[in-house]
């Protein structure tokens, strides 16, 4: 069909890209879509480096969502009177434009109020508040995952990325037998596929990856739902929830025993690294060897002490002590009694000195005359009376004589 | 019965710790070694083996 109109498609018939770019950018330039307001739901919504804020409209997340996407640059950003998020509902004034370098239509937003919370978001809250309150996200239930998994079941879309990006990691790591489950993960009803995979793969795998890769806030919104929420919280077999990126949170994050950013970092989860675990059996097998190691050089060493105890010049040594202590006691006795014995020495001397002194015959060296009657000696007149025969003792012999008168010096 | 990698390694460091506290027999200790580098063995040959299995879940 060739077109019609003034010529632009050239004598050929057949447009450039351009010569069409500027007929879609004639038809944009029609009044109904300059300076309007419209009204519907942010979602999407960045706050870019350059200032610049993207975002969509949506509306209608039940049937066939409708979806704007809107630019507001930053002098205009800059007289917001309010901090815009996702799920408000908003109305925006401004100008649908053709944005021909990227050949898609924008709604250029001038100006933006608010108009209240948006639907999909306000249906996310409430359920939020009603799974909870069935104690769906209770941190009582959560399950630990198995640290080495032999069957990782997959919950996701049969040829998604988050399939590939999944058994990449895995293979990787540590592989496993993967059991997919596979499912529609958006559009409306796909809630009820989700749920019935993760149904299906309970209590046939280690531990269950659901998820998908990245999207929009519409796109991953069946993660939101209650019966796919329900199916996560009813699972006996652990849960791991993997939807979209990193800033993506979706209810069934509450309920899975482990929210993982993205699907990879799901797989680097549930299974371990075989690199590390290569790395942890070759760190026992040393800890092994050095232990027994230790044993035997413990053996050996004590085995080896005993020995040098028992050696003969050991006892050789113990004994020469014990000879040089005996000898050496033994001196030690024989001067203390020999000091012993000279002080008696010295003493009986002193006594001889003493005795001497007393010597009965010293008187009579001196020419005193000991009397002794019946050998005993007489030392007063009363123990002498008339007639008695007594001895008289001198230095030089003896004689008898006899007593013929007692006379007392006093009156007895 | 074959274990699974966890309960062999979970094994593998009971007799570890039993042989690092130094309070055992010779001889047992010997039966210790030995078992451990069986586990060693054990655990290395899963971790050689282990193969990327993919299975489609098959409806009942």
């Amino acid at each position: 069909m060739r077109p019609m109109g003034d010529g632009d498609s050239g004598d050929s018939g057949i447009y450039s890209v351009s010569s069409l770019t500027a007929v879609i950018a004639s038809l944009l330039d029609d009044r109904r879509i300059k300076n309007i307001w419209v009204e519907g739901e942010i979602t999407n919504y960045t706050h870019h480096r350059s200032g610049h804020r993207y975002f969509s409209l949506s509306e209608d997340p039940g049937t066939r969502p409708s979806v704007i996407r809107c630019a507001m640059w930053k002098s205009y950003g800059r007289e917001l009177t309010f901090s815009p998020v996702n799920g408000m509902r908003v109305r925006v004034y401004g100008s649908v434009d053709l944005y021909e370098p990227g050949g898609e239509y924008k709604f250029i937003a001038r100006e933006m109020e608010e108009a209240g919370r948006g639907e999909m978001y306000r249906l996310v809250n409430q359920w939020k508040q009603i799974l909870e309150e069935e104690g769906h996200f209770a941190l009582s239930k959560k399950k630990a995952l198995p640290r080495y998994p032999q069957v990782v079941g997959v919950v996701t879309a049969e040829n998604g990325a988050a399939r590939r990006d999944i058994e990449q990691v895995i293979a990787r790591r540590f592989p496993v037998t993967l059991l997919l489950s596979p499912c529609s993960v958006q559009g409306s009803g796909s809630e009820h596929g989700i749920a019935e995979a993760i149904r299906s793969l309970d209590g046939k795998a280690d531990v269950i990856i659901v998820g998908r890769g990245g999207g929009s806030f519409e796109d991953l919104f069946s993660f939101n739902h209650p019966e796919v929420v329900r199916a996560v919280s009813a699972c006996q077999t652990p849960v791991v929830s993997a939807v979209g990126h990193e800033v993506d949170t979706t209810l069934i994050d509450y309920a899975a025993d482990v929210r993982a950013p993205t699907p990879s970092a799901a797989a680097e989860i549930v299974v371990p690294d075989k690199k590390e675990l290569k790395q942890e059996i070759l760190t026992l097998n040393q800890r092994i060897s050095e232990s027994t190691g230790r044993y035997f050089h413990r053996f050996h060493s004590d085995i080896e002490d005993f020995r040098l105890r028992l050696r003969p010049d050991r006892l050789r040594v113990q004994i020469s002590r014990d000879q040089e202590y005996i000898s050496e006691i033994s001196d030690r006795i024989l001067m203390l009694v020999s000091r012993e014995c000279e002080g008696k020495r010295l003493i009986l001397a002193a006594e001889k000195t003493r005795i001497t002194g007393l010597d009965p015959y010293a008187p009579v060296r001196r020419g005193y005359v000991l009397v002794k009657k019946d050998g005993m000696l007489v030392k007063s007149v009363g123990s002498l009376c008339p007639d008695d025969e007594v001895s008289l003792s001198f230095i030089d012999g003896s004689a008898q004589a006899c007593i013929h008168e007692v006379t007392y010096d006093t009156d007895i | 019965m074959t274990l699974t990698y966890e309960e062999n390694l979970k094994e593998l460091k009971e007799i570890i710790r039993t042989l690092e506290s130094g309070a055992v027999p010779l001889e047992e200790m010997l039966t210790h070694y030995e078992r451990g580098m069986e586990l060693i063995k054990i655990c290395e040959k899963m971790l050689e083996s282990a193969e990327l299995k993919i299975v489609l879940l098959q409806e009942p």
